[in-house]
Protein backbone atom coordinates (compact mmCIF):
# COMPACT_ATOMS: atom_id res chain seq x y z
CA UNK A 1 0.00 0.00 0.00
CA UNK A 2 1.10 3.53 -1.02
CA UNK A 3 2.33 6.02 1.54
CA UNK A 4 1.23 9.29 2.26
CA UNK A 5 4.66 11.53 2.26
CA UNK A 6 4.90 13.75 5.52
CA UNK A 7 6.38 16.24 3.67
CA UNK A 8 3.22 17.09 0.81
CA UNK A 9 0.56 19.07 2.49
CA UNK A 10 1.04 22.61 1.70
CA UNK A 11 -0.27 22.26 -1.65
CA UNK A 12 -3.83 21.74 -1.97
CA UNK A 13 -3.85 20.78 -5.76
CA UNK A 14 -1.73 17.45 -4.82
CA UNK A 15 -0.36 14.77 -2.70
CA UNK A 16 2.26 12.92 -2.97
CA UNK A 17 2.65 8.77 -1.89
CA UNK A 18 5.71 6.57 -1.97
CA UNK A 19 4.95 3.07 -3.75
CA UNK A 20 7.71 0.25 -3.84
CA UNK A 21 10.21 2.32 -6.84
CA UNK A 22 7.94 4.77 -7.84
CA UNK A 23 6.13 8.08 -6.44
CA UNK A 24 2.81 8.62 -6.85
CA UNK A 25 1.07 12.22 -7.08
CA UNK A 26 -2.60 12.70 -6.63
CA UNK A 27 -4.12 15.71 -7.82
CA UNK A 28 -7.25 17.47 -7.91
CA UNK A 29 -9.20 19.02 -11.38
CA UNK A 30 -7.47 22.16 -12.08
CA UNK A 31 -3.91 20.25 -11.33
CA UNK A 32 -4.68 17.77 -13.71
CA UNK A 33 -6.47 20.23 -16.17
CA UNK A 34 -2.62 22.32 -16.40
CA UNK A 35 -0.37 18.97 -16.40
CA UNK A 36 -2.32 18.59 -19.71
CA UNK A 37 -1.77 22.08 -20.82
CA UNK A 38 1.61 21.90 -20.13
CA UNK A 39 1.87 18.56 -22.16
CA UNK A 40 -0.39 20.28 -24.98
CA UNK A 41 1.71 23.32 -25.11
CA UNK A 42 5.04 21.46 -25.45
CA UNK A 43 6.30 23.01 -22.63
CA UNK A 44 6.77 19.38 -20.62
CA UNK A 45 8.54 17.79 -23.75
CA UNK A 46 11.14 20.67 -23.70
CA UNK A 47 11.84 20.33 -19.79
CA UNK A 48 11.92 17.14 -19.56
CA UNK A 49 13.91 16.88 -22.38
CA UNK A 50 16.29 19.36 -21.09
CA UNK A 51 16.84 16.83 -18.12
CA UNK A 52 15.08 20.10 -15.91
CA UNK A 53 11.91 18.49 -14.93
CA UNK A 54 11.15 15.02 -13.55
CA UNK A 55 9.01 13.02 -15.82
CA UNK A 56 5.24 12.49 -14.84
CA UNK A 57 2.89 10.04 -16.64
CA UNK A 58 -0.43 8.60 -15.84
CA UNK A 59 -0.73 6.17 -13.28
CA UNK A 60 -1.74 2.74 -14.41
CA UNK A 61 -4.42 0.50 -12.79
CA UNK A 62 -2.31 -1.50 -11.23
CA UNK A 63 -0.60 1.46 -9.61
CA UNK A 64 -4.14 3.03 -9.11
CA UNK A 65 -4.72 0.00 -7.20
CA UNK A 66 -2.15 0.72 -4.74
CA UNK A 67 -3.85 4.33 -3.64
CA UNK A 68 -7.10 4.19 -1.25
CA UNK A 69 -10.17 4.59 -3.00
CA UNK A 70 -10.26 8.74 -1.29
CA UNK A 71 -6.61 9.37 -1.98
CA UNK A 72 -7.03 8.74 -6.07
CA UNK A 73 -8.06 12.52 -6.57
CA UNK A 74 -9.13 13.43 -10.50
CA UNK A 75 -5.90 12.14 -11.82
CA UNK A 76 -3.00 10.10 -10.63
CA UNK A 77 0.54 10.93 -12.16
CA UNK A 78 4.05 8.14 -11.80
CA UNK A 79 6.95 9.62 -11.18
CA UNK A 80 10.43 8.03 -11.05
CA UNK A 81 11.65 7.58 -7.48
CA UNK A 82 14.66 9.21 -7.16
CA UNK A 83 17.42 7.24 -5.01
CA UNK A 84 17.99 9.95 -2.38
CA UNK A 85 15.95 13.11 -0.72
CA UNK A 86 18.33 16.02 0.08
CA UNK A 87 17.48 19.22 1.34
CA UNK A 88 18.62 22.80 0.82
CA UNK A 89 20.51 23.04 4.50
CA UNK A 90 22.50 20.04 3.44
CA UNK A 91 23.76 21.16 0.03
CA UNK A 92 26.76 23.49 0.14
CA UNK A 93 27.32 26.66 -1.70
CA UNK A 94 27.45 25.34 -5.08
CA UNK A 95 24.54 23.17 -5.35
CA UNK A 96 22.04 25.38 -3.67
CA UNK A 97 23.73 27.59 -6.43
CA UNK A 98 22.84 25.58 -9.15
CA UNK A 99 19.74 24.17 -7.91
CA UNK A 100 18.96 28.22 -7.68
CA UNK A 101 19.94 28.28 -11.46
CA UNK A 102 18.14 25.79 -12.22
CA UNK A 103 14.78 27.17 -11.15
CA UNK A 104 15.04 30.56 -12.59
CA UNK A 105 15.86 28.73 -16.04
CA UNK A 106 12.63 26.38 -15.44
CA UNK A 107 10.67 29.48 -15.04
CA UNK A 108 12.29 31.42 -18.18
CA UNK A 109 11.68 28.50 -19.99
CA UNK A 110 8.18 27.86 -19.33
CA UNK A 111 7.16 31.70 -19.97
CA UNK A 112 8.07 30.93 -23.41
CA UNK A 113 5.22 28.05 -23.77
CA UNK A 114 3.16 30.65 -21.59
CA UNK A 115 3.33 28.51 -17.77
CA UNK A 116 4.18 30.44 -15.01
CA UNK A 117 5.76 28.64 -11.16
CA UNK A 118 3.22 29.03 -8.55
CA UNK A 119 5.74 28.95 -5.77
CA UNK A 120 9.73 29.35 -5.49
CA UNK A 121 10.32 26.77 -2.79
CA UNK A 122 13.50 25.55 -2.57
CA UNK A 123 13.02 21.80 -1.24
CA UNK A 124 11.02 21.15 -5.15
CA UNK A 125 14.48 20.74 -6.71
CA UNK A 126 16.46 17.74 -5.60
CA UNK A 127 19.57 16.26 -7.33
CA UNK A 128 20.04 13.42 -9.18
CA UNK A 129 24.28 12.54 -8.74
CA UNK A 130 25.03 16.53 -9.47
CA UNK A 131 22.53 17.29 -11.35
CA UNK A 132 19.71 19.27 -10.51
CA UNK A 133 16.13 18.40 -11.10
CA UNK A 134 12.67 20.28 -10.52
CA UNK A 135 10.27 17.66 -9.06
CA UNK A 136 7.32 19.80 -8.43
CA UNK A 137 4.84 19.52 -11.68
CA UNK A 138 1.53 21.43 -10.17
CA UNK A 139 4.29 23.85 -9.67
CA UNK A 140 3.37 24.83 -13.50
CA UNK A 141 0.67 26.78 -13.88
CA UNK A 142 -1.37 28.92 -16.86
CA UNK A 143 0.46 32.04 -17.09
CA UNK A 144 -1.69 35.15 -18.00
CA UNK A 145 -0.04 38.65 -19.08
CA UNK A 146 0.85 41.07 -16.86
CA UNK A 147 0.92 38.44 -13.96
CA UNK A 148 3.02 39.29 -10.91
CA UNK A 149 5.62 36.61 -9.37
CA UNK A 150 4.34 35.32 -6.52
CA UNK A 151 7.28 33.37 -5.70
CA UNK A 152 9.65 36.11 -5.56
CA UNK A 153 9.83 36.35 -1.94
CA UNK A 154 10.17 32.76 -1.23
CA UNK A 155 12.93 32.37 -3.74
CA UNK A 156 14.83 35.24 -2.20
CA UNK A 157 14.60 33.87 1.07
CA UNK A 158 15.44 30.13 -0.04
CA UNK A 159 17.95 30.65 -2.21
CA UNK A 160 19.30 34.32 -2.49
CA UNK A 161 19.48 35.25 0.76
CA UNK A 162 21.26 31.71 1.98
CA UNK A 163 24.05 32.25 -0.88
CA UNK A 164 24.51 35.65 -0.03
CA UNK A 165 25.37 34.72 3.48
CA UNK A 166 28.62 32.74 2.15
CA UNK A 167 28.96 35.05 -0.98
CA UNK A 168 29.03 38.34 1.15
CA UNK A 169 29.71 37.19 4.85
CA UNK A 170 31.58 33.97 4.88
CA UNK A 171 28.46 32.80 6.48
CA UNK A 172 27.92 29.38 5.96
CA UNK A 173 23.93 28.71 5.13
CA UNK A 174 23.66 25.08 6.44
CA UNK A 175 22.98 25.10 10.49
CA UNK A 176 20.97 28.57 9.86
CA UNK A 177 18.82 26.86 7.24
CA UNK A 178 18.12 24.14 8.96
CA UNK A 179 16.90 26.28 12.29
CA UNK A 180 15.10 28.26 9.33
CA UNK A 181 13.08 26.07 7.03
CA UNK A 182 11.34 28.14 4.96
CA UNK A 183 15.13 30.01 4.13
CA UNK A 184 16.67 32.93 5.69
CA UNK A 185 14.57 36.15 5.98
CA UNK A 186 15.46 39.23 4.12
CA UNK A 187 15.60 41.44 7.01
CA UNK A 188 18.17 39.25 8.55
CA UNK A 189 20.25 39.86 5.43
CA UNK A 190 19.48 43.89 5.67
CA UNK A 191 20.68 43.87 9.14
CA UNK A 192 23.91 42.20 8.23
CA UNK A 193 24.42 44.68 5.14
CA UNK A 194 26.02 47.98 5.75
CA UNK A 195 24.20 51.05 5.19
CA UNK A 196 26.45 52.10 1.55
CA UNK A 197 25.47 48.53 0.41
CA UNK A 198 22.06 48.19 1.22
CA UNK A 199 21.17 51.45 -0.75
CA UNK A 200 23.78 51.12 -3.74
CA UNK A 201 24.05 47.72 -4.52
CA UNK A 202 21.37 47.77 -7.49
CA UNK A 203 20.72 44.03 -6.96
CA UNK A 204 20.02 44.21 -3.55
CA UNK A 205 18.63 47.01 -2.99
CA UNK A 206 15.28 45.78 -5.70
CA UNK A 207 15.79 42.03 -4.27
CA UNK A 208 15.99 42.40 -0.50
CA UNK A 209 16.53 45.72 0.72
CA UNK A 210 13.07 47.28 -1.06
CA UNK A 211 10.83 44.33 -0.46
CA UNK A 212 12.29 44.15 3.13
CA UNK A 213 11.29 48.45 3.75
CA UNK A 214 8.05 47.70 1.77
CA UNK A 215 6.79 44.49 3.90
CA UNK A 216 7.43 46.49 7.15
CA UNK A 217 5.78 50.03 6.22
CA UNK A 218 2.71 47.76 5.07
CA UNK A 219 2.58 46.16 8.32
CA UNK A 220 2.36 49.73 10.26
CA UNK A 221 0.01 51.07 7.52
CA UNK A 222 -3.43 51.38 8.04
CA UNK A 223 -5.84 48.28 6.62
CA UNK A 224 -7.32 49.56 3.67
CA UNK A 225 -8.56 47.88 0.11
CA UNK A 226 -5.69 47.68 -1.80
CA UNK A 227 -6.23 49.37 -5.27
CA UNK A 228 -5.78 46.80 -8.59
CA UNK A 229 -2.26 46.13 -9.25
CA UNK A 230 -0.98 47.46 -12.14
CA UNK A 231 -0.05 44.50 -14.56
CA UNK A 232 3.67 43.51 -15.16
CA UNK A 233 4.56 43.65 -18.80
CA UNK A 234 6.02 40.02 -19.17
CA UNK A 235 9.13 41.63 -21.05
CA UNK A 236 9.27 43.37 -17.25
CA UNK A 237 9.34 39.87 -15.78
CA UNK A 238 11.93 38.69 -17.89
CA UNK A 239 14.26 41.35 -16.82
CA UNK A 240 13.54 40.52 -13.40
CA UNK A 241 14.06 36.94 -13.88
CA UNK A 242 17.09 37.33 -15.90
CA UNK A 243 19.12 40.30 -13.55
CA UNK A 244 18.48 37.68 -10.96
CA UNK A 245 19.91 34.71 -12.70
CA UNK A 246 23.26 36.99 -14.05
CA UNK A 247 23.12 38.16 -10.33
CA UNK A 248 23.27 34.53 -8.75
CA UNK A 249 25.65 33.19 -11.21
CA UNK A 250 28.17 35.57 -10.27
CA UNK A 251 28.22 34.87 -6.66
CA UNK A 252 31.13 32.65 -5.67
CA UNK A 253 31.48 31.37 -1.77
CA UNK A 254 33.67 33.26 0.08
CA UNK A 255 36.71 30.62 1.43
CA UNK A 256 35.64 29.48 5.53
CA UNK A 257 39.27 29.11 6.65
CA UNK A 258 40.86 27.13 7.61
CA UNK A 259 40.76 25.08 3.89
CA UNK A 260 43.03 22.45 6.00
CA UNK A 261 40.71 19.32 4.47
CA UNK A 262 41.00 20.99 1.23
CA UNK A 263 44.07 20.57 0.55
CA UNK A 264 43.92 17.09 2.14
CA UNK A 265 45.21 15.25 -0.92
CA UNK A 266 47.98 17.11 -1.77
CA UNK A 267 49.14 18.07 1.47
CA UNK A 268 48.38 15.22 3.69
CA UNK A 269 50.89 14.57 6.54
CA UNK A 270 49.19 11.14 7.55
CA UNK A 271 49.97 9.21 4.67
CA UNK A 272 53.62 8.31 3.99
CA UNK A 273 54.91 6.37 0.39
CA UNK A 274 52.28 4.38 -1.19
CA UNK A 275 50.01 4.39 1.79
CA UNK A 276 47.22 6.23 -0.06
CA UNK A 277 47.33 4.34 -3.08
CA UNK A 278 47.28 1.52 -1.03
CA UNK A 279 44.06 2.27 0.58
CA UNK A 280 42.51 3.53 -2.65
CA UNK A 281 42.98 -0.24 -4.22
CA UNK A 282 41.56 -1.73 -0.99
CA UNK A 283 38.56 1.00 -1.39
CA UNK A 284 38.15 -0.18 -5.17
CA UNK A 285 38.50 -3.39 -4.50
CA UNK A 286 35.50 -3.41 -1.91
CA UNK A 287 33.54 -1.68 -4.70
CA UNK A 288 34.28 -4.04 -7.25
CA UNK A 289 33.33 -7.28 -5.10
CA UNK A 290 29.73 -5.63 -4.57
CA UNK A 291 29.10 -3.13 -6.75
CA UNK A 292 26.93 -1.30 -4.45
CA UNK A 293 24.12 0.33 -6.01
CA UNK A 294 24.36 3.31 -3.18
CA UNK A 295 26.73 3.82 -1.22
CA UNK A 296 27.34 6.45 1.69
CA UNK A 297 31.08 8.24 2.25
CA UNK A 298 30.91 9.38 5.99
CA UNK A 299 33.44 11.94 5.95
CA UNK A 300 34.28 12.41 1.53
CA UNK A 301 36.14 15.09 1.97
CA UNK A 302 36.72 16.21 -1.72
CA UNK A 303 35.43 13.07 -2.91
CA UNK A 304 38.52 11.00 -3.86
CA UNK A 305 37.42 7.72 -2.42
CA UNK A 306 33.92 8.40 -3.71
CA UNK A 307 34.96 8.78 -7.60
CA UNK A 308 37.25 5.01 -6.80
CA UNK A 309 33.89 4.00 -5.94
CA UNK A 310 32.25 4.90 -8.78
CA UNK A 311 34.76 3.70 -10.92
CA UNK A 312 34.86 0.17 -9.52
CA UNK A 313 31.17 -0.48 -10.08
CA UNK A 314 29.17 1.72 -7.50
CA UNK A 315 26.07 3.07 -8.52
CA UNK A 316 25.97 6.16 -7.13
CA UNK A 317 27.47 7.45 -3.54
CA UNK A 318 26.70 10.13 -1.30
CA UNK A 319 29.00 11.55 0.02
CA UNK A 320 28.81 13.78 3.69
CA UNK A 321 31.04 16.19 5.65
CA UNK A 322 31.29 19.13 7.25
CA UNK A 323 34.20 21.36 5.72
CA UNK A 324 32.69 23.15 3.65
CA UNK A 325 35.31 24.03 1.26
CA UNK A 326 35.98 20.49 1.33
CA UNK A 327 32.51 19.90 -0.64
CA UNK A 328 33.10 22.64 -2.96
CA UNK A 329 35.78 20.97 -4.23
CA UNK A 330 33.48 17.74 -3.92
CA UNK A 331 30.64 19.10 -5.96
CA UNK A 332 33.40 20.54 -8.64
CA UNK A 333 34.99 17.50 -9.10
CA UNK A 334 31.41 15.73 -8.94
CA UNK A 335 30.46 18.00 -12.27
CA UNK A 336 33.77 17.77 -13.81
CA UNK A 337 33.90 13.69 -13.81
CA UNK A 338 30.25 13.79 -14.11
CA UNK A 339 29.94 11.62 -11.40
CA UNK A 340 27.03 10.23 -9.91
CA UNK A 341 28.07 11.56 -6.45
CA UNK A 342 26.11 14.04 -4.74
CA UNK A 343 28.36 16.11 -1.38
CA UNK A 344 26.32 16.68 1.04
CA UNK A 345 27.16 18.90 4.43
CA UNK A 346 26.35 16.94 7.26
CA UNK A 347 27.70 16.46 10.82
CA UNK A 348 28.34 12.84 11.80
CA UNK A 349 27.50 14.01 15.81
CA UNK A 350 24.66 15.80 14.71
CA UNK A 351 22.96 14.15 11.45
CA UNK A 352 19.73 16.37 10.17
CA UNK A 353 16.98 15.30 12.46
CA UNK A 354 13.17 14.76 11.44
CA UNK A 355 11.43 18.33 12.01
CA UNK A 356 8.84 20.80 10.07
CA UNK A 357 5.34 20.61 10.51
CA UNK A 358 4.62 17.33 13.00
CA UNK A 359 7.88 16.70 13.04
CA UNK A 360 7.62 14.73 10.19
CA UNK A 361 7.48 17.07 6.88
CA UNK A 362 11.67 17.07 6.65
CA UNK A 363 12.87 13.79 7.31
CA UNK A 364 16.10 12.78 9.78
CA UNK A 365 19.25 11.73 7.88
CA UNK A 366 18.88 7.73 9.00
CA UNK A 367 15.09 7.22 8.12
CA UNK A 368 16.70 8.36 4.60
CA UNK A 369 19.55 5.80 4.30
CA UNK A 370 18.98 3.89 1.37
CA UNK A 371 23.11 2.35 0.94
CA UNK A 372 24.01 -1.13 0.20
CA UNK A 373 28.01 0.23 1.68
CA UNK A 374 28.84 2.45 3.42
CA UNK A 375 32.55 3.88 3.57
CA UNK A 376 34.07 5.83 6.57
CA UNK A 377 37.68 6.60 6.31
CA UNK A 378 39.76 8.40 9.12
CA UNK A 379 36.27 9.57 10.39
CA UNK A 380 36.02 7.22 13.39
CA UNK A 381 38.83 9.51 15.42
CA UNK A 382 37.37 12.99 14.53
CA UNK A 383 34.10 11.17 16.35
CA UNK A 384 35.26 9.65 19.05
CA UNK A 385 38.45 12.03 20.22
CA UNK A 386 37.29 15.52 18.95
CA UNK A 387 33.76 14.89 19.78
CA UNK A 388 33.65 12.37 22.66
CA UNK A 389 31.66 10.22 21.27
CA UNK A 390 32.34 6.62 23.19
CA UNK A 391 34.19 4.27 20.78
CA UNK A 392 31.57 1.64 20.62
CA UNK A 393 28.88 4.19 19.78
CA UNK A 394 30.51 5.29 16.73
CA UNK A 395 31.05 2.08 15.49
CA UNK A 396 27.52 0.82 16.24
CA UNK A 397 26.35 3.97 14.59
CA UNK A 398 28.54 3.41 11.21
CA UNK A 399 27.68 -0.59 11.19
CA UNK A 400 23.78 0.40 11.38
CA UNK A 401 24.14 2.53 8.16
CA UNK A 402 24.36 -0.47 5.44
CA UNK A 403 24.99 -4.22 5.59
CA UNK A 404 28.30 -3.68 4.67
CA UNK A 405 31.40 -1.29 4.40
CA UNK A 406 34.82 -0.17 5.34
CA UNK A 407 35.75 1.89 8.14
CA UNK A 408 39.43 3.10 8.43
CA UNK A 409 40.48 3.05 12.20
CA UNK A 410 43.90 5.78 13.42
CA UNK A 411 45.37 4.81 16.25
CA UNK A 412 46.61 6.83 19.08
CA UNK A 413 50.10 7.37 18.10
CA UNK A 414 48.95 9.12 14.81
CA UNK A 415 50.27 12.40 14.22
CA UNK A 416 46.56 13.63 13.61
CA UNK A 417 45.37 12.19 16.78
CA UNK A 418 48.17 13.01 18.46
CA UNK A 419 47.65 17.03 17.09
CA UNK A 420 43.97 16.76 18.56
CA UNK A 421 45.09 15.55 21.78
CA UNK A 422 48.19 18.05 22.58
CA UNK A 423 46.18 20.50 23.87
CA UNK A 424 43.79 18.77 25.98
CA UNK A 425 43.99 15.57 28.86
CA UNK A 426 43.77 12.19 27.19
CA UNK A 427 40.81 11.07 28.93
CA UNK A 428 40.02 8.20 26.03
CA UNK A 429 41.31 4.73 27.44
CA UNK A 430 39.44 2.67 25.75
CA UNK A 431 40.47 4.17 22.52
CA UNK A 432 42.90 1.98 20.90
CA UNK A 433 42.61 -1.14 17.99
CA UNK A 434 41.82 -4.16 19.92
CA UNK A 435 38.75 -2.35 21.40
CA UNK A 436 38.03 -0.94 18.07
CA UNK A 437 38.02 -4.45 16.66
CA UNK A 438 36.04 -6.01 19.57
CA UNK A 439 33.46 -3.00 19.12
CA UNK A 440 33.25 -3.83 15.31
CA UNK A 441 32.98 -7.44 16.22
CA UNK A 442 30.04 -6.88 18.38
CA UNK A 443 27.78 -6.20 15.00
CA UNK A 444 29.60 -7.42 12.26
CA UNK A 445 31.81 -9.61 10.72
CA UNK A 446 35.08 -8.34 9.81
CA UNK A 447 36.06 -9.82 6.28
CA UNK A 448 39.42 -8.11 5.02
CA UNK A 449 41.95 -6.48 6.92
CA UNK A 450 44.80 -4.01 6.13
CA UNK A 451 47.51 -2.32 7.72
CA UNK A 452 48.51 0.63 6.02
CA UNK A 453 51.66 0.93 8.38
CA UNK A 454 52.72 -1.29 11.20
CA UNK A 455 50.91 -0.52 13.85
CA UNK A 456 49.52 2.39 12.34
CA UNK A 457 45.85 3.23 10.27
CA UNK A 458 44.28 0.70 9.30
CA UNK A 459 41.52 -0.24 6.99
CA UNK A 460 38.69 -3.17 8.07
CA UNK A 461 35.92 -4.84 5.40
CA UNK A 462 32.66 -5.99 7.62
CA UNK A 463 29.69 -7.65 7.16
CA UNK A 464 27.04 -6.46 8.99
CA UNK A 465 25.72 -9.74 11.13
CA UNK A 466 22.01 -9.54 11.52
CA UNK A 467 20.02 -8.81 14.90
CA UNK B 1 27.78 50.14 -21.59
CA UNK B 2 23.75 49.69 -21.37
CA UNK B 3 23.98 47.20 -19.18
CA UNK B 4 26.00 48.58 -16.90
CA UNK B 5 23.92 52.01 -17.15
CA UNK B 6 20.62 50.66 -16.47
CA UNK B 7 21.09 49.49 -12.91
CA UNK B 8 21.97 52.76 -11.81
CA UNK B 9 19.24 54.15 -13.49
CA UNK B 10 16.42 51.97 -12.52
CA UNK B 11 18.17 52.19 -8.68
CA UNK B 12 17.32 55.54 -8.52
CA UNK B 13 14.01 55.61 -9.97
CA UNK B 14 12.94 53.15 -7.49
CA UNK B 15 14.52 55.01 -4.69
CA UNK B 16 12.88 58.22 -5.29
CA UNK B 17 9.21 56.10 -5.85
CA UNK B 18 9.54 54.32 -2.59
CA UNK B 19 10.16 57.56 -0.89
CA UNK B 20 7.43 58.73 -3.03
CA UNK B 21 5.09 55.48 -2.50
CA UNK B 22 1.56 56.13 -0.31
CA UNK B 23 2.21 52.66 2.16
CA UNK B 24 -1.94 52.80 1.85
CA UNK B 25 -2.58 50.59 -1.41
CA UNK B 26 0.13 47.70 -0.09
CA UNK B 27 -2.11 47.91 3.52
CA UNK B 28 -3.10 44.43 3.02
CA UNK B 29 -0.71 42.24 4.52
CA UNK B 30 0.41 38.97 3.33
CA UNK B 31 3.82 37.50 3.39
CA UNK B 32 4.94 38.69 -0.29
CA UNK B 33 3.79 42.25 0.01
CA UNK B 34 7.08 43.76 0.01
CA UNK B 35 7.80 41.84 -3.27
CA UNK B 36 4.61 42.70 -4.93
CA UNK B 37 5.13 46.27 -4.32
CA UNK B 38 8.71 46.27 -5.88
CA UNK B 39 6.99 44.28 -8.52
CA UNK B 40 4.46 46.72 -8.64
CA UNK B 41 7.05 49.85 -8.75
CA UNK B 42 8.62 47.89 -11.86
CA UNK B 43 5.08 47.68 -13.46
CA UNK B 44 4.42 51.13 -13.15
CA UNK B 45 8.22 51.92 -14.34
CA UNK B 46 7.63 49.69 -17.29
CA UNK B 47 3.84 51.10 -18.02
CA UNK B 48 5.58 54.79 -18.22
CA UNK B 49 7.97 53.33 -20.65
CA UNK B 50 5.78 51.74 -23.06
CA UNK B 51 3.67 54.99 -22.68
CA UNK B 52 6.56 57.24 -23.42
CA UNK B 53 8.11 55.28 -26.33
CA UNK B 54 3.78 55.28 -27.73
CA UNK B 55 3.72 59.20 -26.88
CA UNK B 56 7.36 59.35 -28.56
CA UNK B 57 6.38 57.52 -31.65
CA UNK B 58 3.28 60.21 -31.96
CA UNK B 59 5.57 62.74 -31.66
CA UNK B 60 7.84 61.28 -34.35
CA UNK B 61 4.77 60.62 -36.46
CA UNK B 62 4.03 63.95 -36.52
CA UNK B 63 7.51 65.27 -37.25
CA UNK B 64 7.69 62.73 -39.79
CA UNK B 65 4.52 63.49 -41.86
CA UNK B 66 5.23 67.06 -41.66
CA UNK B 67 8.54 66.33 -43.06
CA UNK B 68 7.11 63.88 -45.68
CA UNK B 69 4.27 66.12 -46.35
CA UNK B 70 6.15 68.14 -49.14
CA UNK B 71 7.07 65.24 -51.01
CA UNK B 72 3.48 64.33 -51.64
CA UNK B 73 2.48 67.77 -52.60
CA UNK B 74 3.46 67.45 -56.17
CA UNK B 75 1.81 63.76 -56.07
CA UNK B 76 -1.60 65.97 -55.36
CA UNK B 77 -4.17 64.32 -57.83
CA UNK B 78 -6.75 66.92 -57.09
CA UNK B 79 -4.55 69.43 -58.14
CA UNK B 80 -5.92 71.88 -56.13
CA UNK B 81 -2.49 72.33 -54.09
CA UNK B 82 -3.96 70.36 -51.13
CA UNK B 83 -3.71 66.97 -49.62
Amino acid sequence: MAIRDPGSFRDPTGTIYASGDTILRSVNAEAAQNFLLLKSSGAYDDLVGRGWIIGAEEADAALLADLPEFARGVRVLVHPKLPFISYPYEWPFALLKRAALLHLDVQLRALDFGFALSDASAYNVQFAGHRPVFIDIPSFIPYRDGDYWTGQRQFIEQFVNPLLLRALFGIAHNSWYRGALDGIASRDIVALLGRFRRWLAPDILTNITLPDLMQRRARHAPDIAARPARPLPRAALQMVLRRLRRWISRLTPKPIAPTEWQRYETGNVSYAGDEERRKQDFVADFARRHAPACAWDIGCNSGRYAEALLQNGAGSVIGFDTDLDALEGAASRASAARLNFLPLFSDAANPSPAQGWAEAERSGLTSRRNADAVIALALAHHLAIGRNVPLPFVVKWLVGLAPRGVIEFVPKPDPMVQRMLRLRRDIFDDYGSAQFEQALGRHARIVGRLELAAGGRTLYEFERVAG
Amino acid sequence: MKNKKSPVVLMTILACLAALMPTSAYAYLDPGTGAFAVQSLIAAIAGGLIAMRAYGRRILGLFWRSKAAPEDWPKDSSGNGHS
